[in-house]
């Protein structure tokens, strides 16, 4: 396993008297796939929002490639995040939802801009004819892709996916699994999934962070499955898990 | 030739090997691309990319560009190999969707214009209908008026005006006070300055004024409101559980507005008059009995009424139109935007152009 890219120490997220995350730990390591489990409402997204910068951060420490995380403005060069809902930008054709992020960036000729975003269209696996048309006539599997490749627009390191197999039908979710995992081998990207998907979970996530009681435990499948706590535990021998574990 | 990007090694046999090196990352677009144009564009047999550094996916853009325009071998490592294979290039850049010719494209600009003007007018017209089914159809039924509904909107676009048409109708009636009282001063009839700004007040700046600006606050907060709702498949929503949107959506709005521009407008008119006052008073000299005696001579019942009369009417365009333009959104928040402009624009327009009927039609009557 490679060195920690995100590093979380001591997090302490407190919303009024709320305490969300207290004194929290995670390490996402190179090349790694981590799934980021949780009940509704366990601060989860909170959790993203803060490594992303978009929660300040109060108390503890977070290092993104062993740089502190709070006090770096070009980040964003370092990640790529796949919002929920995708958050591609209604106004601007999935072209130009690619190029927008490059195009601020770097001084590229403009036939090589779009080249450049035909290519990650083919990453996700989109084809290329969806480059012209606005976000509102994808169907929801092709905004994630979409979203996706705008993601990875600027080369990240790092990739934050939020809940990317939700409303997702099976055979979507499971293409998206493995389009993720491609991209893993391939260029060697560290990921962050926030899933509720067990498929996703169990085929696709090296280790797995459970947020439980405001901290994280983290393991791989069989150690969670070996837990005594008994949220994980019930949580990994609930019906749907045994229904996924079964086959 | 040499370079930090890339060295030709010359085979003896006519064509050329060339050994890539240096990071082609996008970083050093620039660079990569000043070096590029000393590439032999020709007679390269094989290029040796196993001594790049870095190498991004615009690094890979450019390496399978330089390929295929050169129709040479790639010698690539194992990890390239597997990046290049992912990346392999699908030759079908997509057309961008283009449309004819200048002269095919104005035409069918100009047929879009007058097609959505008249899908406008029919959407328009069939919501009228609708609204007045629906009133209609409620009438044996009060509660079916949801009174809570009117009342909140009663609040939204009469109360909380108040204030804002209060001061524009101070400021138009001082305005036009002011340069009445400088022009009729020249012919020693300052005393008609009165006569001028009540008249034009109470038959048309007092409700005109109070329409257009509620038109710009509640018309566009109308069209934003159900558009936002009819993005959120709230409306949708509403469909599915029985309601008709009409009735819930824009009937209390129509009622609560055609209630509310009266009053505002009977508000603007005093106001108005008090502004006319406070320039009579400071700035002409006028005292305040005789100003008052003045305003009674003038101002008739009929004046009033017929200034009045059309608030409900203005009221009614107003809300139609925001409603209508709020059903119309699809798709993105863009389009929100858009159509309430769109709603603005038109039901301004709309109210200018009752106000210009009613001109002619109180004209031909002789009131």
């Amino acid at each position: 396993m490679g060195e920690p890219v995100v590093e979380v120490e001591g997090l302490v997220t407190k919303f009024g008297e709320q305490v969300v995350h207290d004194h929290l730990d995670l390490t996402l390591n190179k090349g790694e796939i981590l799934g980021l489990v949780g009940g509704s409402g366990s601060g989860k997204s909170v959790l993203l929002r803060t490594i992303l910068g978009l929660i300040p951060l109060r108390e503890g420490n977070i290092r993104i490639k062993g740089r502190d995380g709070a006090d770096s403005d070009d980040n964003y060069k370092n990640w790529g995040v796949l919002f929920q809902n995708g958050a591609l930008f209604s106004g601007l054709s999935v072209l130009d939802n690619i190029t927008l992020p490059i195009r601020e960036n770097f001084d590229l000729p403009e036939k090589e801009m779009e080249q450049l975003a035909l290519k990650k269209l083919e990453m996700v696996g989109l084809k290329p004819e969806v480059a012209y048309k606005k976000p509102s006539e994808l169907s929801g599997g092709m905004v994630k892709r979409a979203s996706l490749a705008r993601a990875l627009a600027l080369d990240p390191d790092i990739l934050f996916l939020d809940e990317p197999t939700a409303g997702l039908d099976p055979i979507a979710a499971a293409s998206f699994d493995e389009l993720i995992k491609t991209l893993r081998d391939i260029f060697g990207l560290s990921v962050l999934i926030i899933t509720h998907d067990l498929d996703t979970l169990t085929t696709l996530c090296d280790r797995i962070a459970m947020l439980v009681d405001k901290k994280i435990t983290v393991g791989t499948l069989d150690d969670m499955m070996k837990s005594e706590h008994p949220w994980i535990k019930e949580y990994f021998t609930g019906p749907r898990m045994r229904a996924v574990q079964g086959r | 030739m040499k370079n930090s990007y890339f060295k030709t090694m010359d085979d003896g046999g006519g064509a050329a090997q060339i050994v890539l090196e240096g990071d082609w990352v996008i970083d050093r677009s620039a660079d990569i691309r000043a070096a590029l144009k000393k590439f032999p564009q020709s007679r390269v047999a094989v290029l040796d990319a196993s001594r790049v550094g870095q190498v991004d996916t615009w690094g890979i853009m450019q390496l399978q560009n330089l390929q295929r325009g050169t129709g040479a071998q790639f010698i690539l490592d194992d990890k390239q190999k597997k990046v290049f294979e992912f990346l392999a290039e699908n030759e079908s850049a997509p057309e961008k969707p283009e449309g004819g010719s200048i002269l095919i494209r104005g035409v069918e600009t100009l047929g879009r214009i007058a097609s959505d003007g008249w899908k406008t007018t029919y959407g328009i017209l069939s919501l009228v209908g609708e609204v007045s089914i629906c009133f209609v159809r409620n009438i044996g039924n009060p509660r079916a008026f949801r009174f809570h509904s009117i009342v909140r909107h009663i609040e939204e676009t009469g109360l909380r005006a108040l204030p804002i048409i209060a001061l524009l109708a101070i400021l138009i009636s001082c305005v036009i006070a002011y340069q009445a009282a400088t022009q009729l001063e020249r012919f020693g009839a300052s005393i008609f300055t009165v006569d001028l700004t009540v008249i034009s007040i109470l038959r048309e700046m007092g409700v005109l004024v109070t329409a257009i600006m509620v038109a710009g606050r509640s018309g566009s907060a109308f069209a934003a409101e159900i558009g936002v709702m009819k993005l959120r498949e709230e409306v949708d929503a509403l469909k599915t559980m029985g309601f008709n949107p009409i009735e819930v959506l824009v009937l209390p709005r129509l009622i609560a507005m055609m209630l509310t521009l009266p009053m505002l407008a009977f508000i603007a008119d005093i106001m108005g008059l008090m502004g006319g006052g406070i320039v009579a008073i400071f700035l002409l000299d006028i005292p305040i009995d005789q100003y008052i005696d003045r305003v009674d001579q003038v101002a008739k019942p009929m004046m009033f009424f017929v200034g009045l009369i059309k608030a409900p009417v203005f009221a009614f365009l107003i809300t139609i139109v925001g409603a209508y333009q709020g059903m119309n959104v699809s798709g993105s928040a863009e389009s929100v935007g858009k159509l309430t402009t769109v709603a603005v624009v038109q039901s301004i327009f709309l109210v200018i152009m009752a106000d210009a009927l009613f001109s002619i039609v109180f004209s031909t009557l002789g009131i």
